[in-house]
């Protein structure tokens, strides 16, 4: 960069030497003697030259220093941010360096480029993550707080950074779990409950950041949330719990009739009859049990086809109800159909569909009095088409209402047993319903009766549905 | 590190520890109602091991700010910094017992049915967090403004805790038997009303630490 005004000062003696000999020159013109005129002339040589000398040292040092400004005008550019090639100066010499400087601000500009490209999918891949995220640096404040962590901790990532975790998240054990990665240069991984803002399980994986020779950098700490998980794993828990439990009443029946008539009832001509008879309900018991289990699996898991068609709500209903004649009469309980006639057709599979609705009828049966009504009624709902069953029995406490249609939930152990009950009918209803498309409501005032409505999609909105989704 | 860094470092360290606490005493009373709404003896015995944490912190935390004054002979702002926390232990901990209270009310209740749904009750503790919090956040932000809001917020509690009064009142005045389970949901209620008053008090030693002037909230 000075290598130019190095150059014109060069030139610039030398014009104070020429112009010293103009002196001379002067000064000898004015000598007496015998060469007046050459000293004249040279003077007058020694005077244009320096003239010369002073406008060519001018000269040259502006080529020469014409490309090395250019470099200096885009090195101070680059330094304040904007990269960019230098001008061409042509000066023979330093087109090299330029042409140098140029590929060297084409390599850092790729890279800085591709670095933002790399900065710019961190960010979405950190922004986007379902799991929280909390970076910590050295003195232990947050240095990061990704969307998830906000949603998650219910905090702002305005008012976290640079902020304590304890300041933030007011969680103990939380608090404590990335102060041990502080303390230890080690990963920790534990599981913390959230009460607030909402209950949950997290699965938290704290992390130290090791920077060369051993520094810390900081911690990283990514949180799991896996309450559903956790609540998956419960009711799965619980089902095969309810399952053994069911499975194995009617075993232990089993036995114990088999063992009575092994010691001497299969001789009594009157216990012998009636024990087996008990067997025979117990085993029927055990294969509806097994039955509504296959169904009940077969239809969560999708796996049961659906052989989807329009069906006639009315046909179902008289089908249906056809079953339970017999044992209405016995009990007295009216059945009463309502509203079936000119109700448009549903679109579902028929068996299941009389599945459901033959669960709904047996509950509501059993669950009225001698005496009582079951009404079975159809209404047009637009887009849906609603078949409510509804009795006049003991009804179900509203406490209660929320999880009968759980696996194996029963307001009443017993009774339910007693009634020859699975645990199992409401949930078939409600996962037939859902496989359908609609769903299954009740209502219920304890000591007045219960309503069940399934919602089913009408045929023309059903398979108008299907072909949209299957063009 | 200069004698002023390292006193500085401290008294943050300080102030990080009565958030440990007060994080101690929130989990508490989150996890003393959850075992009050579940009836479960488990979770209620989780917060009566737990306070043994709360209580040992508090020794610790009481006897470095001790040290502290001993040590550093702190002036002014800084000397009331070291009481502030000092006097907001105390009442943490107060705080801590009663959630202990309450779980050992469910202890004893586990195996009956609840009187009544709860709903007041459940209120009642929302409100103490509340204020446990924000009580705990004007505390780390010297916001006084903050601090006196919870005056406001502790007339609150006091009317709820009245109406649960009269409600389980006419639950027992209806029928003696109910006296046992009304009673332990006074308890209930009464624990939390207390962690409302200390709540206060801590909003109050904020006021104090800032100003310098004592000032009693609670009216």
């Amino acid at each position: 960069m000075r290598l130019g005004v190095l150059l014109a000062r060069a030139f610039l003696a030398v014009a104070v030497l020429a112009a010293g000999a103009v002196v001379i020159g002067v000064a000898l013109a004015g000598w007496p003697g015998r060469w007046p005129h050459l000293a004249l002339s040279l003077a007058g040589a020694a005077g244009i030259s320096a003239a010369g000398a002073l406008l060519l040292a001018r000269r040259i040092a502006g080529i020469v220093r014409r490309p090395f400004l250019a470099l200096r005008t885009a090195a101070e550019s680059g330094a304040a941010g904007d990269l960019r090639p230098a001008a061409d100066g042509s000066f023979a010499e330093s087109f090299e360096t330029i042409a140098a400087y140029n590929s060297m601000v084409k390599h850092v500009a790729d890279h800085l480029a591709a670095l933002q490209v790399d900065k710019s999918t961190l960010e979405s891949i950190l922004t986007q993550m379902s799991d929280a995220l909390l970076i910590l640096d050295p003195t232990g404040a947050l240095a990061m707080v990704n969307p998830s962590a906000e949603r998650i901790f219910g905090v702002t990532a305005a008012r976290a950074l640079g902020r304590h975790p304890i300041e933030v998240f007011h969680h103990f054990e939380l608090d404590a779990l990335m102060r041990r990665v502080e303390r230890e240069r080690a990963a920790v991984r534990a599981e913390i409950e959230l009460q607030y803002p909402d209950h949950r399980i997290l699965r938290v994986q704290a992390n130290p950041v090791m920077g060369p020779q051993g520094a810390f950098l900081g911690s990283v700490v990514v949180a799991q949330d896996i309450t559903d998980l956790r609540r998956t794993d419960e009711i799965r828990q619980e089902f095969v719990a309810n399952v053994s439990h069911e499975l194995r009443t009617p075993l232990a029946s089993l036995r114990a009739l088999t063992e009575t008539l092994r010691d001497g009832a299969l001789q009594d001509g009157d216990a012998g009859p009636r024990f087996l008879a008990h067997m025979i309900a117990e085993l029927d018991r055990l294969t509806l049990l097994v039955s509504d289990l296959l169904d009940l699996s077969a239809i969560e898991s999708g796996s049961a086809h659906l052989h989807m068609a329009p069906v006639s709500v009315e046909d179902v209903v008289t089908d249906v109800l056809a079953k339970f004649h017999l044992v209405a009469e016995r009990r007295r309980i009216t059945l009463r159909v309502d509203g079936l006639g000119g109700l448009p057709q549903v679109w579902g599979d028929e068996t299941r569909l009389a599945q459901a609705l033959a669960n709904l009828v047996d509950n509501a049966v059993k669950y009225t009095g001698d005496g009582g009504t079951v009404t079975v009624a159809g209404q047009d709902r637009g887009d849906l088409v609603a078949l409510s069953v509804t009795d006049t029995g003991l009804g179900i406490p509203a406490a209660h209402l929320s999880r009968i249609f759980e696996r194996f939930y029963r307001v009443d152990r017993s009774r339910s047993r007693a009634l020859g009950g699975t645990g199992l009918g409401l949930s078939i209803v409600k996962h037939i319903a859902t496989s359908h498309g609609g769903r299954v409501d009740v209502q219920s005032t304890e000591g007045r009766g219960s309503s069940f409505t399934l919602l089913l999609p009408r045929a023309e909105a059903g398979s108008a549905a299907r072909s949209v989704e299957r063009p | 590190m200069t004698t002023r860094e390292a006193f500085d470092r401290d008294l943050h360290q300080l102030q990080d520890d009565l958030l440990r606490m007060g994080a101690l005493v929130e989990s508490a009373l989150d996890r003393a109602l959850e075992a009050l709404r579940t009836r479960s003896v488990q979770l209620a015995e989780a917060v009566i091991a737990a306070d043994n944490t709360l209580d040992a912190l508090h020794l610790e935390l009481e006897e470095r700010c001790l040290r502290l004054m001993a040590t550093q002979q702190p002036m002014a702002k800084d000397l009331r910094t070291i009481a502030a926390v000092w006097t907001a232990t105390i009442d943490l901990e107060r705080m801590g017992d009663h959630a202990e209270d309450i779980a050992r009310v469910v202890l004893r209740i586990a195996e009956q049915p609840l009187l009544k749904p709860l709903i007041d009750i459940p209120r009642m503790a929302e409100l103490v967090r509340g204020m446990l919090r924000d009580g705990l956040d004007a505390f780390v932000r010297r916001d006084t403004a903050l601090a006196q809001q919870m005056a406001a917020r502790d007339d609150e509690i006091d009317h709820l805790y009245a109406q649960i009064f009269r409600e389980l009142l006419t639950y027992m005045l209806e029928d003696p038997r109910n006296i046992q389970r009304a009673t332990h949901l006074l308890m209930v209620a009464q624990a939390l009303e207390r962690m409302g008053d200390h709540a206060t008090n801590i909003a109050e030693r904020v006021i104090y630490m800032v100003t310098g002037t004592l000032k009693e909230l609670n009216v």
